[in-house]
């Protein structure tokens, strides 16, 4: 057997992401370059790193031959041909962000820790309360942007049916500031307190002080973006293992247009979870779903041996976000109608969390392909009453879902959103051009 | 003449599993630029590809289609060409009915009677014209789309499609949708509803226990010039026929096979062998809820095909590219001259199973050409050449 050494590296500190990579490698030819029928196959998931001191994944062997390594990441596709025998390591650089419009700045280092009323550490340009009514635009700046507060009737968070008429008024103690090109937003975090509160809004039992609005408004020359800000992906409590910071950022076409304001979640521990939903790759996700539990960030013992998408709905309480990820991998990958033993928690996460409308989805979308019509239209309407979701992926299971059960009562109420909301994103980001907010 | 339902071939079985397809290509659009061009369909473009591209796809299944598990049952097909489109198929040349709204629903309603009959039959189901695109939401433009009276509604919803496919009892489901990512986009921002139901099954009707297996496919290509060459086979088709004619095969279970899987992981390599990064990189997903099973068999090769590129760095050249034997057979080199005006960049080298060196000479230098070796033992050999200043 030969112990053959794999690295996948990334361009910058941005594009590693923890079990990032599917690495096939596979036998070509023998050591004499004769052609092997039933080629044998080796595949796991990699780590994409930024180091100086790249680490190698060992592979086993059977034999000194010609393989090809093949590397799939969230940006595209790698293959290269290697000589096992002459080299014993090698290294392959990938992009894995080539699949998005980026922005062409770098993170921020300036902070105002005094400055946000809500929130606790941030970063980016802050211009003080942005002027709303004007839709002009210095042409090296990126979109305004403003907290959609809840406290106004003309304020009201935005629904399937309201989106379009919502937060276009500012209120007075609104967070609100400018980002562009070159400095982006960046969340870190939240007080404990605000995070609780989130967490209990989550639950259906949001009465907390501190509520944070989970809606920012972007103005752009081009319209708005409504953008759900995942504020419960952070962490209640910070963990040392674990880096997560929310950024919004904003781009321009080679034209001139302001891109759409992006939402991205850098997060050490599942960020190649979002990577591989956000490109519609589910049975990729699964692949590295199921890594993730085996490395070093699963549970050990009760959950040995499960997939992690069923750790994610086992971890419900703590992490509610991931677990709805883990479910939408979850029902995008079932092979046929029989219960699985998830069934249960995909129930629980939909009774537990009446605040996350995703999980009201799934569910609905979980009975459907099982054969139960009430109950999956019970559901999926209850998911559309509760709000919009919280991930794009969702809608598309609303969509289709009600396609199939032929409603079309609720096509029609979620068709506006759902033709608005961006799919290039993982999460909800809904667009709204100047002149449709009636 | 077939009539209304387009239906082109049909083996006649029901009581065995079998693919049944349904092909539709628009090229011209009725209201769209032209004479009869219409406020709401006047911005699109005629296309000469899709009805090229809707036939190359037919031929394919006809005459080189191979699954043991589910043969060629049925194949259905409309066209909406600058004249009425014939076909030369099984049963000699035939008219092919136009692909509007009420021709579209006809032909689907014959189709699930065709397709019903069986629970292990497999679906396939192809569009190329113009699509739009908003939000999770797409639809297919078919030729009468922004007419007076309905302006909308002549398109498919594909989301309504998959959902009532859901229902259906094929179990293997294939969407190829080869739609160019167009400035048709844009023209319909402010419309939340664009497209219409053209078939209905009702929920509840599916055996307990079984669901249906949904891939779709569709290209990330900017700009109408993606389908390719005036009057040829569209960038995405090509690239498809490519995938299921030797790129996207296996035989990790001892006979060539190609997946779903392996055909989105081919296009991938495919498309970004022929275009340049900037008209290939959109940042939308190429595949949703890209579900595997197995799609065609072919024999076992014999012979490869190299797709040589160069670095995304520099542009294609003017130049010719060598394959050379580096083996005992010493079979001799073999040549291909490129101009930087190719509408793609690539080239092919059908070659003999082995050890290969593969250089190029442009015309103009810098930059030169890096030449490496390859081991050309698989179906297909990805070639991708690095320059130097």
């Amino acid at each position: 057997m030969i112990d053959f050494g794999i690295a996948i590296l990334a361009g910058s500190p941005n594009g590693a992401v923890k079990r990032g990579a599917i690495v096939s490698v596979t036998q070509l030819a023998d050591i004499d370059g004769k052609r092997l029928p039933n080629s044998i196959r080796e595949t796991a998931v990699v780590d994409i790193v930024f180091d100086v001191l790249p680490t190698f994944h060992r592979f086993i062997l059977p034999e000194h031959g010609t393989y090809e390594v093949s590397v799939r990441h969230p940006g595209g596709i790698e293959v290269r041909e290697v000589s096992v025998g002459d080299e014993t390591e090698i290294s392959i650089q990938v992009n894995p962000q080539a699949a998005k419009i980026l922005t062409s700045g770098s993170v921020s280092t300036e902070r105002y820790p005094g400055l946000g009323p809500r929130i606790g550490r941030y970063s980016g340009w802050l211009s003080g309360l942005p002027t709303l009514t004007t839709k002009s635009f210095p042409p090296d700046v990126g979109p305004v942007f403003n907290l959609v507060g809840s406290t106004a009737i003309e304020m009201l968070p935005p629904t399937f049916h309201s989106f379009r008429a919502t937060g276009l008024k500012q209120q007075e103690d609104n967070f609100g500031g400018r980002f562009g090109p070159s400095n982006p937003l960046v969340f870190e975090g939240l007080r404990y307190e605000q995070s609780n509160s989130v967490y209990l809004d989550l639950r259906g039992q949001g009465h907390g002080k501190e509520t944070v609005s989970r809606w920012l408004s972007c103005f752009r020359p081009e319209g708005r973006d409504l953008v759900s800000v995942p504020w419960n992906w952070l962490p209640l409590l910070e963990e040392a293992d674990r880096e997560v910071r929310i950024e919004l950022t904003s781009s321009r076409s080679p034209s001139g247009r302001t891109l759409p304001t992006r939402v991205e979640v850098h997060d050490s521990r599942w960020g190649a979870l979002i990577e591989y939903v956000a490109i519609g790759r589910m049975a990729d996700a699964a692949l590295v779903a199921d890594s993730l539990l085996q490395g070093d960030v699963g549970p050990v013992g009760r959950f040995q041996g499960g997939s992690l998408a069923e750790w994610a709905l086992y971890g419900k309480l703590k992490e509610p976000m991931v677990a709805v990820l883990g479910g939408i991998i979850l029902v995008s990958n079932v092979k046929d109608g029989r219960n699985e033993r998830w069934d249960r928690w995909l129930r629980n996460l939909a009774h537990w969390f009446p605040g996350i409308p995703d999980a009201a989805a799934i569910y609905g979308y979980r009975k459907l392909q099982v054969g139960e019509i009430d109950k999956a239209t019970e559901w999926l309407r209850r998911s559309v009453q509760s709000g919009l979701p919280f991930f794009s992926a969702t809608f598309r299971l609303l969509s289709l879902g009600f396609s199939q059960l032929e409603d079309q009562e609720y096509l029609a109420r979620i068709s506006a959103a759902v033709a608005a909301v961006d799919a290039t994103q993982p999460f909800t980001v809904i667009r709204v051009p100047w002149g449709s907010e009636q | 003449m077939t009539g209304r339902t387009g239906l082109i071939f049909d083996d006649g079985v029901r009581n065995e599993p079998r693919t049944h397809v349904f092909i539709i290509g628009v090229g011209k659009y009725i209201y769209g630029e032209g004479a009869q061009s219409t406020l709401v369909a006047g911005g699109l473009i005629q296309l000469t590809s899709p009805p090229k591209s809707a036939s190359a796809i037919a031929n394919w299944f006809l005459e080189e289609f191979r699954n043991p598990d589910h043969p060629l049952g049925t194949l259905t097909m409309l066209v909406s060409d600058k004249e009425t489109a014939t076909f030369d198929g099984p049963g000699g040349a035939q008219g092919i009915p136009e692909a509007n709204l009420e021709n579209v629903k006809k032909s689907m309603s014959d189709w699930r009677a065709l397709f019903e009959g069986h629970p292990d039959n497999m679906l396939v189901f192809y569009f190329c014209g113009h699509g739009v695109s908003f939000g999770q939401k797409a639809a297919l433009l078919l030729s009468d789309f922004g007419n007076e009276e309905n302006s909308y509604e002549p398109a498919i919803d594909l989301d309504t499609l998959r959902g009532t496919l859901r229902n259906a009892q094929p179990g293997k489901q294939l969407f190829l949708i080869d739609c160019c990512r167009s400035k048709a986009d844009s023209f319909y921002v402010h419309e939340a509803t664009i497209g219409t139901r053209v078939l209905s099954i009702p929920p509840g009707i599916r055996p307990n226990g079984a669901i249906a297996k949904q891939c779709v496919l569709f290209p990330t290509i900017d700009g109408e010039q993606s389908f390719g060459l005036a009057d040829d086979v569209s960038v995405f088709t090509s690239c498809f026929l490519d995938a299921v004619r030797f790129a996207a095969f296996d035989d990790a279970t001892g006979k060539w096979v190609s997946s779903t899987t392996l055909i989105l992981n081919a296009l991938e390599q495919l498309v970004g062998c022929r275009l340049s990064e900037s008209m290939r990189r959109r940042p939308v997903p190429t595949a949703l809820d890209a579900v595997s099973f197995e799609f065609n068999h072919i024999d076992a090769p014999e012979k490869a095909r190299s797709i040589v590129t160069i670095d995304d760095a520099v542009p294609w050249p003017t130049a010719t590219f060598t394959a050379s034997d580096l083996g005992e057979a010493g079979h001799p080199p073999l040549e291909r001259a490129t101009s930087k005006n190719d509408h793609f960049r690539c080239c092919i080298f059908e070659l003999n199973f082995g050890k290969w060196e593969f250089s190029g000479n442009p015309e103009t230098k810098p930059p030169s050409i890096v030449s490496t070796q390859r081991t050309v033992v698989r179906p297909v050999a990805y070639v991708k050449l690095g320059v130097a200043e």
